[in-house]
């Protein structure tokens, strides 16, 4: 059995070059083929590809397993709908998130990022609750960060009104549950 | 001479992007140190001459004018994935800075100084 052939349709060609040098490092992918969109000649012609990376910002997709990188619409997209087989976030996604879905995908594992589907999270808001899990008090936070111990507190009060969380812990503990952090 | 380069907390994939586009223009893109150290310590520890930084953190334009006027050699480049942006402060340009397009030529361009000095916009410092 050969390679997983994939394709890569990005319209971001900084974050399209990131897909691609993560995607080369895993010995049982090969891209075969990247763009900045999808343009099929003939419309339902057969795809040379056995999964595609793509944005959320294309018009066109191609009939083969999908991974979706999204932004802020991540949460209007639903894995299982269609060839749609894993939803990541762009902001957060690590190389070997990115290589596990394309692999997933190619074998029908569907995965769902639990950070693109909290599109409210920024990564401000990801970098305090990492520090508090590692035990940082507000003050470390704030001037490991650079902002001040108010705006991390605003910050904090934010997360904890999404997990509708009553102390800091459980904010954290929810993170770490919904694998955000 | 090749330029070295230090590039901030971006995503990992953005981050391997700028990477790979940067090692392709012949820069040396200096290794991350997965956030252990801010971004100050690394400037000083490798003496850079050019800083990345990611324009959608919080304070980044405030670091990126401070870095430019701390450490006059040094091109720093703050620059917006999502919204498509860049701003450049020029070594030896008292703090000043541009904005342009962010692009991989101009990102290139900045990082290699080779660019055209298309000023769209130039802000003195504050």
């Amino acid at each position: 059995m050969g390679p997983i052939r994939v394709a890569v349709f990005e319209g971001d060609e900084i974050f399209r070059r990131g897909v691609v040098s993560c995607l080369d490092e895993d010995p049982l992918l090969e891209v075969v083929e990247q763009a900045l969109s999808w343009g099929p000649v003939p419309a339902d012609g057969p795809v040379a590809f056995d999964v595609a990376v793509v944005s959320d910002t294309l018009r066109a997709f191609p009939a083969c397993p999908l991974v979706m990188c999204v932004g802020a619409n991540g949460a209007a997209l639903e894995v299982g709908q269609g060839n749609l087989y894993a939803v990541l976030s762009r902001r957060t996604l690590a190389p070997d998130q990115l290589v596990s879905a394309v692999r997933g995908a190619a074998v029908g594992l569907r995965i769902m990022d639990a950070a693109a589907v909290h599109p409210d999270f920024d990564q401000r808001s990801l970098q305090v609750l990492r520090m508090l899990a590692d035990g940082a008090a507000i003050r470390e936070i704030s001037s490991s960060l650079g902002w001040s111990e108010r705006t991390i507190k605003g910050v904090i009060a934010d997360v904890q009104r999404e997990f509708q969380a009553r102390t800091r812990t459980q904010a954290v503990v929810e993170a770490l549950r919904r694998q955000l952090i | 001479m090749v330029t070295r380069v230090l590039i901030g907390d971006f995503g990992a994939i953005f981050r391997a992007g700028l990477a790979d586009l940067l090692v392709e223009a012949g820069c040396h893109v200096l290794p991350d140190d997965g956030g252990r150290r801010d971004i100050l310590e690394r400037v000083v520890a490798s003496r850079p001459g050019v800083v990345v930084l990611d324009l959608d953190t919080p304070g980044s334009e405030d670091l990126a004018r401070s870095l430019s006027m701390a450490f006059p050699g040094v091109t720093v480049i703050a620059c917006s994935s999502a919204a498509v942006r860049m701003r450049v402060y020029p070594p030896f340009h008292s703090g000043e800075s541009y904005v342009t397009h962010l692009s991989p030529d101009q990102l290139v361009q900045a990082s290699t100084g080779t660019g055209p000095q298309a000023k769209e916009r130039r802000c003195p410092p504050t």
